[in-house]
């Protein structure tokens, strides 16, 4: 089959776009999805309409992924919407300075010092902190980034 | 009846019982149960209270009176073994003798009374009362002459008929002394108080029988007895009259439950002993004349249940068919009168009658009944005036059902009920009768269609007016009752079929011409008026679809025999015109709105349901109709159903043309209407079958599908492929077009591919072999490009645009791999090279399917469950045409994937979710192992092939089993999951036994450990499984020592399977006896494994069991007496019949074993 093959085959683009289109109707529960600029991960999704013979909405739940805050859409089934690439990465905690900026770099050696310590959950900040001021460990954050944004989302001690 | 008891002073009792009693008048309810209970725990409670019993007498001692008897009670039951044997006898006497002399005692405690006596009564039933035994005299006793004696069953029924026939005592409490005593024998009262086991119930009840005569005379006294009673008592006591004879007659016979409250189809059979009571006609003349008289509804309904009790009389309590017509016949006859002048309240009673009258007596006897058309035709007018009712309360209501009782919703589907048994049954009828029926049940289906759409157009205006929202599941449960219903009336629809079709085929131009106004108009929104429009067409495409075809899923989709036959009679003509108008009417609507949504598919005129249900339709009609195989039918091809409508290729196309055509717009114009693209493919899908799909190349839709779907997945594989107007113009498509179909859902897409390959696959044409072929091509483009992308150094595997291509990848070869098999089968005497296409084409893809599930499975749940989904489909389907290298292709890709899958599966399906629904990926892996375990059996089968595997199955499957265990064994509460898996261990470890030796030792351990898990499960099905994956495990170890090696290593997992078969099955207290032959084929072959451990854990376990010494004996003689080592031996040596006979002989002494035992021990 392979030798008829009349398409030739190319590599992808990943591209440095933010976001990819996506019809509502394909956006999967546990999925992102960007709602009003912000990327979101969505908890439930239901389909409604208006009476009998309305067209198909698709109604989302859904959580700010970088402030926690739920967030409702409603889609009808005619539009698109767009799913923010999501990316997370690991960097080592250098210094924190007083106004609660970091200074991060990663396994290649890179630099990062444009990151502030995360203001949700309420106490991730502050138990990274405690963990940085315990001195003795590496500490590892994760760096999630969307949408142009960038937010801690989570860190680890590495016993030493 | 005398009595020695520790009589104290009688004063001080009742002053304490009176001081206990007063916190309750003052609200100190605590207080008071304290004061009770203390009462109740002294030594000499039992004296205590019957002194209060005896002397409570005055005037305003009813709570104290109240409390003593329940006290009684309590303690008599509880304490009745160690009692001196007759004091519980005096109280029970006592207590019928309180009820015959005391004129004062209020309801409270007549009821009191009643229940404590005949739960007594009951208890002392098989045993009559022995000499006394004398308790210590902690008392002065003395002889007290108190009542007289009610010394057996005989003496009491024998005080009841004395009783009432005294008019110095009340007949209703004596009624409703039997009544009662009626409800605690069948058990439904008071079972849990008396702790006895199961078999003493059952033996009280089937002794209590031989009094049912007894029970009959007292009723029929008392209904003799009614004209003396006069008013205000009458009311009460015909009531309580009826109430007795209702409960006389619903005697279940045979040691069931009798029952009371049962289901609208319920019959019953009395014994042929009460026969001169039951098929009396002066008797159910009585019932008709007291319900004619009586004014109060208590009463009434009391009379209605004794009337649906007679008209479910059944069994062999008739001698002979002329009596049970002349029995149907007389309560016909008296049906009738009082039917037609029902009020609300009762019409649910009399269609209940109606129905069991239906059910009973049988279209083949109701047609020798004299009133059988009178009958009819009266249940023609109750059916109409019924929905003619609920009709106008939702109209008038404009559109609220709520406005509609239950009662009448229930009401209207028990006629209907009752429509479709005559309806369904009328061939036996004679030609008049027939005319008649056909003519009555005609008006009913004309009618239902009238108001079924006054009633949708109502509701859905409310619906547009008020602006609900509509959730899917609400929406498809009123659906399926839509269905349900209509598809009853179908039956009688079916009767008289022309004048059902041009009713339909009216009421659709007359609608049809309001739809075409309504789509010219341009209005924009659907208001009240354009959505009753809408509503009216779609439930005439229903009507319709029900009309004509039938449900019938998993058969071969056929004509209606009823239509077929219409068509052979004089109306043929007019009837075939008929349903080519209606089918060319919803052709025309289709083509014209799937043309309107191209250019504007928001506009919410054009309603996405009237899509939905065309495509239903046509889905339906064209399987059925489109050139049907003449052979399934008798002289089909002579039938003008054939020739003249959709029966030749000639009539045929242009349907096929304007399916296809529609379903093409449908799709790429609204491809987030789920539910339109889901009903347009399975349209579609009836298309690809027998002869239909030679039409299908040729239309010109088809094409167009073909050619969108070639063209969008190559915009996915290709960068430089753009939509360019001319090019794709050629094609005949549209860029709106391409723009739909590349929003199409992912797995939508495989379905278009499933379909597409099912179409042209075995085809011997040029143009299908196109088809299939680019289609296929795409699909492995797109692998290949995922491929190119995976082994590209400097592209991101789990980049979103990767995943993307992966998910199209995914769903396009699960498409694939679900393609039925349709072609093949067809092509198979034609072209067999062409018949194994697929199975080619798939195999040198296994591995790259199966090399994806570790790098995208982790990172999308509905990739991972893609995956085993398709090979779980093609293992499904093609398993059989597999040859050697093919399956073992597929075996080791098996492997692989559920290698891969397990791996990364622990981390996200061992998170338990609260639906099952959730872990779909599991269940998939399990049906995939199912499936493969089926290549080996079909090989052994059909040997005509030779083809056997170079890979063991068994060892892919024990391989896949040992990687799924994790995994699963945290989701086995789940019902599918946890039948689907232990019907999969269970077919292996029967069908393989020989292997288990050779298995990891630990892998072996939890395998038995799963087993002992599901031999104890609730499901049956599991259980079943379980047992006998346990047995043959066994057996062959028994025979062939064939677990040796194992056995050294996990030496207790045969003793786990005794232990917990003894214990979690055999001695529960809730035994399943569905599953009791499995259970005893497994204790046979663990007995014979190691009869030693068996003894001395029956031993152990009987001296540790909390029983009385008594019950130890017993149960270690039925043990002994069940292990018969002749038997044993026999099951499992015994070659052939002799092995067998032995097998079920012990099975039999396994059965009455658990029912002995369990007689003495499970109490209730």
């Amino acid at each position: 089959m392979s030798d008829d093959n009349e398409y030739a085959i190319e590599n992808t683009d990943a591209g440095a776009s933010l976001e990819i289109p996506c019809e509502a109707g394909s956006v999967k529960k546990g999925g992102y999805m960007n709602i009003k600029g912000r990327p979101c991960k969505v908890l439930s999704i239901s389909v409604s309409k208006t009476g009998k013979h309305g067209h198909a909405k698709c109604n989302f739940e859904t959580v700010d992924i970088f402030n926690g805050k739920k967030i409702m859409d409603m889609v009808p089934s005619t539009h698109g919407t767009t799913v923010p690439i999501v990316n997370k990465t690991e960097w080592e905690i250098a210094n924190i300075d007083d106004e609660d900026f970091l200074s991060l770099f990663d396994e290649g050696g890179e630099q990062k010092d444009d990151v502030k310590l995360p203001t949700y959950p309420d106490d991730l900040a502050k138990k990274i902190k405690e963990a940085w001021n315990d001195g003795e460990n590496t500490v590892m954050v994760t760096v999630q980034a969307a949408m142009g944004m960038e937010e801690i989302v989570d860190f680890k001690i590495i016993q030493e | 009846m005398s009595l020695s008891y520790a009589s104290r002073n009688p004063s001080s009792s009742l002053n304490i019982m009176r001081q206990c009693c007063a916190s309750l008048k003052t609200n100190q309810i605590t207080k008071f149960e304290l004061d009770l209970n203390a009462l109740r725990a002294r030594p000499d409670a039992v004296d205590f209270f019957l002194d209060c019993l005896l002397h409570l007498n005055e005037p305003n001692s009813d709570v104290e009176l109240f409390h003593t008897i329940l006290s009684l009670r309590h303690l008599l039951l509880l304490r009745y073994l160690t009692l001196p044997a007759d004091l519980p006898t005096l109280v029970r006497d006592f207590l019928v003798h309180l009820l015959q002399t005391r004129s004062d005692l209020v309801p409270y405690n007549i009821q009191a009374i009643i229940e404590t006596s005949t739960l007594l009564f009951k208890r002392s039933w098989l045993s009559p009362p022995t000499p006394p035994t004398p308790p210590t005299p902690t008392h002065t006793y003395k002889n007290v002459q108190i009542c007289p004696s009610i010394p057996s069953p005989s003496h009491l029924f024998q005080t009841l008929q004395s009783s009432l026939s005294n008019p110095q005592i009340d007949g209703i409490r004596i009624l409703n002394y039997l009544n009662n005593l009626l409800e605690v024998v069948s058990n439904q009262k008071g079972q849990d108080s008396l702790k006895m086991t199961v078999q003493w119930h059952k033996d009280v009840r089937l002794n209590f029988e031989s009094y049912a005569e007894k029970c009959y005379d007292i009723a029929m006294l008392g209904l003799s007895l009614t004209p003396q009673k006069q008013p205000p008592t009458n009311t009460l006591y015909i009531k309580s009259v009826f109430q007795t004879l209702s409960t006389t007659l619903n005697w279940e016979y045979g040691g069931g439950n009798h029952f009371r409250i049962s289901t609208p189809s319920q019959l019953i059979k009395p014994s042929p002993k009460v026969k001169s009571y039951v098929l009396n006609f002066e008797f159910i003349d009585t019932c008709f004349k007291c319900y004619e008289g009586a004014q109060e509804e208590g009463v009434r309904k009391e009379i209605r249940e004794v009337i649906i009790a007679l008209c479910s009389v059944n069994g062999k309590i008739f001698s002979n068919d002329i009596e049970r017509t002349n029995y149907a016949e007389f309560l016909i006859q008296r049906l009738l009168s009082f039917v037609r002048t029902s009020t609300s309240d009762s019409i649910e009673d009399w269609a209940v009658t109606f129905l069991r009258v239906c059910k009973n007596f049988k279209i083949n006897l109701l047609k020798q009944v004299p009133h059988f058309q009178e009958f009819m035709t009266c249940l023609t007018e109750f059916t109409l005036s019924t929905f003619n009712s609920i009709t106008s309360l939702v109209v008038n209501s404009s559109g609220d059902l709520d406005a509609v009782e239950d009662y009448q919703n229930r009401t209207y589907d028990l006629l209907l009920e009752c429509i479709v048994i005559i309806s369904s049954e009328s061939f036996f009828l004679e030609p008049a009768t027939q005319a008649t029926l056909k003519e009555e049940f005609g008006r009913v289906y004309l009618n239902c269609v009238e108001n079924r759409i006054k009633i949708c157009k109502a509701v859905e205006g409310k619906c547009v007016r008020e602006e609900v929202e509509l959730d899917e599941l609400g929406e498809r449960l009123d659906e399926e009752e839509l269905a349900e219903q209509i598809n009853a009336i179908s039956t009688a629809g079916r009767l008289n079929l022309l004048p059902s079709l041009a009713c339909l085929n009216n009421e659709l131009n007359r609608s049809l011409g309001n739809l075409g106004g309504l789509f010219e108009s341009g209005v924009g929104e659907v208001g009240e008026e354009a959505a009753g429009i809408l509503e009216e067409v779609r439930v005439l495409i229903l009507f319709m679809g029900w009309l004509v075809t039938d449900e019938g899923g998993g058969e071969t989709p056929i004509i209606p025999e009823a239509i077929v036959e219409s068509c052979a009679t004089p109306q043929a003509q007019q009837i075939s015109a008929t349903i080519t108008q209606i089918v060319t009417s919803l052709s025309n609507l289709s083509s014209y709105q799937s043309t309107k949504i191209s250019s504007s598919s928001a506009s919410p005129i054009y309603s996405p349901l009237i899509a939905q249900q065309l495509m239903w339709f046509f889905s339906r009609f064209c399987r059925v109709y489109l050139m049907p195989n003449a052979s399934l039918y008798d002289g089909l091809e002579q039938n003008i159903l054939y020739k003249e409508n959709f029966g030749l290729e000639a009539n045929s196309q242009g349907l096929i043309d304007m399916c296809t055509k529609s379903a093409v717009l449908y799709i790429t114009s609204w491809p987030g209407e789920v539910d339109v693209v889901e009903k347009t493919v399975k349209m579609l899908e009836g298309l690809c079958g027998g002869r239909i799909r030679a039409g299908l190349a040729r239309s010109e839709g088809w094409r167009c599908l073909c050619n969108v779907f070639w063209f969008v997945g190559a915009m996915s594989i290709h960068t430089n492929v753009t939509p360019n107007p001319q090019e794709l113009n050629a094609m005949g498509l549209t860029p709106a077009m391409v723009e739909g179909f590349r929003r199409l859902n992912y797995e939508r897409r495989g379905d278009v591919a499933s379909v597409l390959a099912c179409g042209s696959g075995g085809m011997p044409d040029e143009n299908n072999k196109t088809i299939m072929n680019k289609t296929l091509m795409l699909v492995e483009g797109v692998l290949t490009k995922l491929a190119t992308v995976i082994s590209d150094p400097n592209s991101n595997n789990t980049h979103i645009e990767a995943v993307d291509l992966c998910s199209l990848c995914v769903s396009l070869y699960s498409g694939i791999c679900r393609s039925p098999f349709v072609g093949i089968v067809d092509s198979a005497a034609e072209d067999s090279a062409e018949a194994y296409v697929l199975t080619k084409f798939i195999t040198p893809s296994l591995p790259k399917l199966a090399a994806l599930m570790p790098i995208y499975g982790p990172v999308d749940n509905s990739i991972k469950t893609g995956l085993l989904t398709a090979l779980t489909s093609y293992a499904e389907l093609y398993i059989s045409f597999l040859n050697p290298v093919e399956s073992t292709a597929l075996y080791n890709a098996a492997s692989e994937m559920i290698k891969g899958y397990s791996a990364i599966g622990i981390g996200s399906s061992a998170k338990k979710s609260d639906e099952e629904d959730q872990h779909e990926d599991v269940l998939q892996a399990i049906k995939l192992l199912t499936h493969l375990g089926t290549k080996d059996f079909i090989d052994v089968v059909d040997n005509s092939g030779g083809a056997t595997p170079t890979v063991d199955v068994t060892e892919v499957l024990f391989y896949g089993i040992n990687h799924l265990l994790p995994l699963v064994s945290d989701l086995l509460e789940y019902p599918k999951i946890a039948h689907h898996f232990f019907d999969l261990v269970g077919y292996i470890v029967e069908a393989y036994p020989e292997k288990l030796n050779s298995l990891p030792p630990d892998f072996y351990e939890s395998l038995v450990g799963s087993l002992l898990w599901g031999m104890s499960s609730i499901d049956i099905l599991v259980g079943k499984s379980c047992l006998r994956a346990v047995e043959e495990m066994t057996k062959e170890h028994v025979k062939n020592n064939t677990l040796n090696g194992i056995l050294t290593q996990k030496p207790d997992t045969l003793k786990l399977c005794v232990q917990r078969l003894l214990t979690d099955v055999v001695m529960a207290p809730s035994v399943v006896f569905d599953r009791i032959d499995v259970t005893g084929g497994a204790l046979l072959v663990l007995i014979a494994a190691d009869l030693n451990f068996f003894t001395t854990y029956v031993r152990d376990m009987i001296s540790k069991a909390g029983i009385v010494q008594e019950q130890k004996q017993q149960l270690l003689a039925a043990f002994e007496q069940l292990v018969n080592l002749e038997t044993i031996q026999a099951g499992i040596q015994g070659k052939g019949i002799q092995g067998r006979n032995a097998r079920v002989a012990f099975k039999k002494t396994f059965e009455l074993f658990v029912k002995h035992v369990h007689s003495f021990l499970v109490v209730v």
